[in-house]
């Protein structure tokens, strides 16, 4: 059997297997939890999870090993559902963009799996996180391999569900619940988008394929992407309400992708699901879920280059994204808080790449980003569980003596988030930016270099305050939590490196944040971009052009250079005159507070939309007061006499049609009933009678 | 040859089979009604027998008349059984009596 | 067309050859048991190996190529259609057995269990004949087995006067209305000479048949074929049997029984007359709007007359009247999609009507009664009333037809294939959907009062227990195929389309 035909008869096992051991933790989990401990539950969910990687690492090798126009392995399940001109198979697709993605999920999330066993140990509801994480991958996977939209679009819904349900995790604490809430109704917006879209092109495709030149092919799923891709030449023509339909689609779409992945201005969910586990937010919301909306912009990337309004739209909205959310994070304290936004920046970052149609671009600094963001939340969450729990940067410092392969991870990730070379991050970035500039996007490039520099500030920000200096436990606000008293005198003490299951993944992912990017040399640098050719079977040839631009070169120096300067800032302000910042911060107080207040989005969101509906309520209900009531007293007689007789009709008419079919019913089944009446004879009669009749009906006719 | 033609069997049959639900539908004792069930049940072996005579030319009907007999006969058999619990439980065998259950 | 004599029959007659010679055996095995009360538990072990074996007979005969073969020399045909109803039917029988286990109606009273045992497999016996006869004599014959082995069943025990006289209500109907239809027998042999569906298909095909007489005869067919599957105007036995037999048996009735009365009147009107009307056939005779006419009465009828009902078991069995008028509706649609869709909606049916009888014996266990008053406050007795009211509600929004449950695919397809012969039969759909909206309404009166009313009416219910787990692990069985089949039914849909591709 070779790679190929295993994949085409046993793909399935990458979905199923996560599913069982949610299945298996989720029915049994507390009776396992409590007769053989959390180990064993951690053992079944990463165990799932591991024989899901392999076979993910067999499909892999399915697709890269294929012959040359056969990049394609279909898994075909069963049959789902067939009603009328709708068809929709239940069947996997891998192909060289799906099998990253696999890979990347699989990866990432078994490495998590481990990280988790050790930062939940001694929870009483381990049974139950694993459960929700299981699930989770089998939804991921979902979304990924589904060969049709329908498909995916479970698996889009599966994903939001775990993830609301892992952010309120600890949904005894009010904010946890809440910053679920909000996840969930954010994403509701972005999901009515995605639904829309998809039904467009639904009803436009099945008009213009039935319509069209398709007559012979018998029920065809018109929402399969394979389908799609063949026959979106269908749409060229089409308009809707005055533009094209190819741009409604994909804006609708959009719509839904900037729900998922939190892009202005649907962004406000994911800074406040870091209320959940870390490990759920390195997976969830770093990693995996979020980049949804760029892979489901690349899937459908046919569909999106028939728009360029919309890819302007996409561009646009992920350049202002990536500077706005990396300004936000230059004041955050909380640990988390300053990788969200981080997050929300470079998935705007991948939305920029996108929007130029540089898609491989894309997908590659998603991955490269996958690796050291999730190193960066788990190390995150090292540094957390060593401070018990303390999240507020102000009072770490000097982590770096106590906790050493924690730093050392850590900075690498951040460097590679820095877009230093040789870090990964560099290589994906950079082509990003190079992309960019090339297709003329020169405002967009800038607005890219500029947070390029903010974000390697921010990241050193975070470095120097957590890992350098002393250690400030001590000067918390003492009110915080009351055995403070002890943390007092021992906490530096008591900061101690996690156990191997929490440092082993750290060090797998920070070895990936650093050469995780060689895979994808430009061919400026004397590489072949391996990458992007292993995608061209999904995004076809690059416009690139093979001669060396200079140009290139002088944009790779300058993203090099402001990445420096801005290490060089963080450094010089945080760690040489460390007391600087806060003289600035007293001179421009009003926008510090401004920024740090996240612009005040939130809070601008919750007067239009809160304030603005008690206003508007108000306003109606002074209407009502002044103007109706004017009106209804004068109304009142002409009505009064009007509603006399038509109360009566409707007593006397009205009524007496509905209750009279509901009583007419019961009355003739009261009476149907005396047919029935018990002696044998005239039951016999009956059928006689009725035979009688019936014969004489067919004498007749 | 056939002096008497199938007109005969077949009007005979029709009386029979008349006969027999008017008995079945008069008579107030059950066993009474099972003889006009009995009734029913001959006047179709009769013109099963007829048909294979003379108008199918093959013994098919015939042997379906010989099944009939056997079939009523095991009826009967169950006719009687029930009668018998039912005799005990009512006193007598009167079809307008069982009438417990109606509606 | 492969016609096999009597010798070479026999292997392809392997499950009906187990299940007569178990009979036997079982038969010669009752006369030899010393102790009356010991025998129960045998009887019932034996019997459930008796119908197992024979389903393992009949799944491992059925190589599912759609070939139909001839066996005895064309006495039988077993195709796909009939080794599904086969199936279906051998199922409903294992469930009675299993019923009659959990009911205290049936398994505490007799002292004669292995002959109730062996009645119950002669039945079947008739059911497996009658699933695949293809001659007018074989399909009397296996017909009437069914019928006196119920008859019997029915008035099995001499528990109160209701039992008898139901069981001689039967019997007196059953009689006159296969007289009937034998006298309808007759007739048709008369015009066409011949007892086998195949000869009688080629007479209609080449001769004009005066159509006076065809449709009386084929009226008069109606009457024992009506009569087995409770439709109006033959369905006046069907209350007062189900209300007086013992209620797994009574469960069996609307189920296994009704099915293999289908399994004669599809194989009948379609073997006979042929299913699609675009060959032109020389008679004039019309059975298509004559079953659609029953269809819409006896649907109509069942459920008017079950609105008012304060048995339980009278109600299910005005509504198992309503529903043999769905069913017809797909045979009056004289095409494969009709046949596939009443096949499907016959299996869920099984599924849901088979739930809701467990759950009326399992109250009637605790309750010792059948009034649907009892049902009041059902859900806030105690933890199993909650659990049997929920399984309740299933087996009730499935039967009613509302989704995500299979009673919806089912009608779904009903409604489909009636939908599919265009306009001459919309007139018909829309009298199915009226009637949905009418059976709502006493299906939810049982909902109403299980859920809303909070006055504990009746005897309060037992605890679970550990030897109740059968029954409810049975129930929930029952209720999730129901639920799952409402979501995902290709599987049992592909089945019923080889049921479908059996008729032409």
């Amino acid at each position: 059997m070779t790679m190929r035909e295993f994949i085409e008869q046993y793909g399935f096992i990458i979905v199923l297997a996560p599913l069982l051991g949610a299945a298996i933790n989720g029915f049994l989990g507390k009776y396992i939890q409590k007769r053989s401990g959390e180990r064993a539950v951690g053992l079944i969910a990463n165990a799932s999870v591991f024989i899901s990687f392999c076979v993910a690492l067999a499909a892999f090798a399915a697709v890269w090993s294929a012959e040359e126009d056969a990049h394609t392995v279909v898994c075909y399940l069963f049959n789902w559902l067939n009603v009328g001109a709708l068809r929709a198979d239940v069947s996997l697709l891998f192909d060289p963009l799906s099998a990253v993605m696999v890979l990347v999920i699989t990866g990432i999330g078994f490495l998590i799996h481990i990280y988790s066993t050790g930062y939940m140990k001694g929870d009483p509801g381990c049974y139950r996180f694993f459960a929700y994480l299981n699930l989770f991958i089998f939804a991921m996977l979902i979304l990924v391999l589904g060969e049709n939209m329908l498909l995916m679009f479970i698996g889009w819904e599966g994903v939001g569900l775990c993830s609301y349900l892992l952010i309120s995790f600890w949904f005894t604490k009010q904010a946890n619940a809440q910053a679920g809430n909000k996840a969930f109704i954010v994403n509701r917006i972005g999901d009515f988008g995605f639904i829309l879209g998809m039904l467009v092109l639904y009803s436009l495709l099945r008009e213009s394929v039935f319509t069209g030149g398709l007559a012979g092919v018998e029920a065809p799923s018109l929402l399969s992407f394979r389908f799609l891709e063949m026959n979106i030449h269908l749409l060229t023509n089409t308009e809707l309400f005055g533009i094209s339909a190819a741009t409604l689609v994909c804006l609708c779409l959009f719509v839904g992708a900037a729900g998922k992945s939190a892009q202005i201005p649907l962004y406000v969910w994911l800074p406040d699901a870091m209320a959940g586990p870390t490990p759920v937010s390195a997976l969830i919301h770093a990693a995996t879920m979020v980049t949804a909306g760029i892979y489901m912009i690349g899937r459908l990337h046919f569909l999106f280059s028939m728009s360029a309004a919309a890819l302007q739209v996409i561009a646009v909205i992920g350049a202002a994204t990536a500077l706005f959310a990396a300004t936000i994070g230059c004041v955050q304290n909380d640990i988390k808080k300053v990788l969200a936004y981080s997050t929300v920046s470079q998935l705007g970052y991948m939305f920029l790449g996108m929007g130029v149609a540089a898609y491989s671009a894309g997908i590659f600094h998603l991955m490269t980003h996958a690796f050291f963001k999730a190193c960066l939340f788990l190390g995150s969450g090292s540094v957390i569980l060593g401070m018990r729990h303390e999240q507020d940067i102000r009072w770490m410092g000097g982590l770096k003596k106590y906790m050493p392969r924690t730093f050392a991870t850590f900075l690498i990730a951040t460097l590679a988030l820095s877009g230093l070379p040789p870090f990964s991050g560099f290589f994906s970035k950079d082509e990003i930016l190079w992309q960019a500039w090339k297709t003329g996007h020169h405002g967009l490039w800038l607005m890219g270099f500029i947070s390029a520099g903010i974000t390697a500030f921010y990241m050193t920000r975070l470095v120097i305050l957590t890992f350098y200096g002393l250690n400030r436990l001590h000067l918390r606000p003492s009110q915080d939590l009351e055995h403070d008293h002890d943390n007092h005198d021992h906490g530096r003490h008591d900061v101690r490196e996690s156990p191997a299951s929490i440092t082993a993944p750290l060090i797998i992912l920070a070895f990936f944040s650093l050469v995780a990017g060689f895979i994808g040399i430009p061919a400026a640098l004397g590489g072949g971009n391996r990458f992007e050719h292993f995608l061209v079977p999904v995004f076809g040839h690059h416009a690139s052009a093979p001669h060396h631009d200079p140009m290139e070169y002088l944009l790779m120096f300058a993203s090099v250079t402001v990445a420096l300067a801005g290490i060089a800032a963080g450094v010089f302000f945080y760690r040489i005159r460390p007391e600087l910042p806060d003289k600035i911060v007293s001179r421009i107080k009003t926008f510090h507070r401004i920024v740090y207040n996240k612009y005040y989005v939130d809070e601008i969101y919750g007067v239009i939309f809160v304030s603005g509906t008690k206003l508007l309520a108000k306003a109606s209900a002074a209407f009502d007061r002044y103007v109706i009531d004017l009106l209804v007293d004068l109304a009142a007689y002409v009505l009064r006499v009007n509603s006399y007789l038509s109360g009566a009709f409707d007593r006397i008419v009205v009524d007496g049609l509905v209750n009279g079919a509901a009583s007419s019913f019961l009355f003739s089944g009261e009476q149907l009933r005396r047919l029935q009446t018990g002696k044998i004879q005239a039951y016999v009669m009956l059928l006689l009678f009725l035979i009688v009749i019936g014969v004489s009906f067919a004498v007749i006719m | 040859m056939n002096i008497i033609g199938i007109e005969s069997y077949l009007i005979i049959g029709l009386v029979l089979f008349l006969i027999g639900l008017f008995t079945a539908i008069s008579r107030k004792n059950i066993i009474g009604i099972f003889m006009g069930i009995e009734l029913i049940l001959n006047s179709s072996a009769l013109n099963f027998a007829a048909f294979s005579r003379f108008s199918a030319r093959s013994l098919e009907g015939q042997l379906f008349s010989i099944f009939i007999i056997v079939i009523a006969a095991a009826e009967a058999a169950i006719a009687l059984a029930l009668l018998l619990s039912i005799y005990r439980r009512f006193g007598d065998i009167d079809a307008d009596k069982l009438d417990s259950m109606k509606g | 067309m492969a016609t096999m004599d009597n010798f070479t029959s026999l292997s392809s007659f392997t499950a009906e050859i187990f299940l007569a010679g178990f009979i036997i055996l079982l038969l010669a095995a009752s006369f030899f048991r010393k102790n009356r009360e010991s025998g129960m538990g045998f009887a019932y072990a034996a019997g459930i190996f008796g119908i197992v074996g024979t389903l393992l007979f009949e799944l491992q005969g059925w190589t599912a190529d759609n070939n139909a073969v001839y066996l005895f020399y064309g006495m039988l045909r077993n195709d796909s259609l009939a080794h599904l109803f086969k199936l279906l039917c051998l199922l409903s029988s294992l469930l009675l057995l299993v019923f009659s286990l959990v009911s205290r109606e049936t398994n505490r009273r007799f002292d004669n269990t292995a002959e109730y045992v062996l009645l119950i497999l002669s039945a079947t016996f008739g059911m497996m004949l009658m699933a695949s006869s293809e001659n007018l004599l074989m399909m009397y014959l296996s017909l009437e087995f069914l019928s006196l082995t119920s008859y019997m069943l029915t008035g099995f025990t001499d528990r109160d006067a209701k039992t008898s006289e139901a069981a001689v209500k039967y019997l007196l109907y059953g009689g006159i209305a296969s007289g009937v239809m034998l006298y309808g027998l007759s007739l048709l042999y008369g015009i066409t000479g011949a007892l086998d569906y195949a000869s009688m298909r080629e007479f209609f095909a080449g001769h004009e048949v005066s159509g006076i007489i065809l449709h009386i005869s084929i009226i008069m067919v109606m009457a024992g074929m009506g009569f087995k599957i409770a439709s109006f105007p033959f369905h006046s036995w069907c209350p007062d049997v189900y209300e007086g037999a013992m209620t797994p048996f009574t469960a069996f009735l609307s189920v296994g029984s009704k099915a293999a009365g289908f399994a004669i009147i599809i194989r009948f009107f379609s073997q006979i007359f042929g299913l699609e009307t675009t060959t032109k056939l020389g008679h004039t005779f019309d059975w298509q709007t004559t079953i659609a006419v029953l269809s819409a009465c006896s649907m109509t009828f069942g459920n008017l007359a079950a609105l008012q009902q304060k048995n339980i078991k009278r109600l299910l069995a005005y509504s198992s009247i309503a529903h043999a008028g769905y069913i017809l509706m797909a045979v009056a649609c004289r095409s494969q999609l009709g046949v596939t869709s009443a096949f499907f909606y016959l299996s869920v049916y099984f599924l849901m009507n088979f739930g809701a009888f467990l759950v009326v014996i399992i109250i009637s266990n605790e309750l010792n009664s059948d009034m649907v008053s009892d049902y009041e406050g059902l859900v806030w007795k105690n933890r199993k009333g909650a659990f049997l009211a929920a399984m309740f509600a299933i087996y009730l929004f499935s039967l009613t037809g509302v989704p995500p449950f299979a009673g919806f695919i089912g009608k779904f397809y009903l409604l489909l294939s009636v939908l599919e012969k265009g306009r001459a039969l919309y007139w018909l759909a829309g009298v199915a959907v009226l009637n949905t909206v009418i059976s709502f309404y006493y299906y939810s009166r049982i909902l109403r009062l299980m859920l809303l009313s909070r006055r504990l009416k009746g005897a309060d219910l037992s605890e679970m227990q550990r030897g109740d787990y059968l029954p409810y692990s049975l129930m929930a069985g029952l209720a999730i195929l129901t639920i799952l089949f409402g979501i995902y039914w290709t599987p049992l849909y592909n089945f019923s389309r080889l049921a479908g591709m059996a008729m032409k």
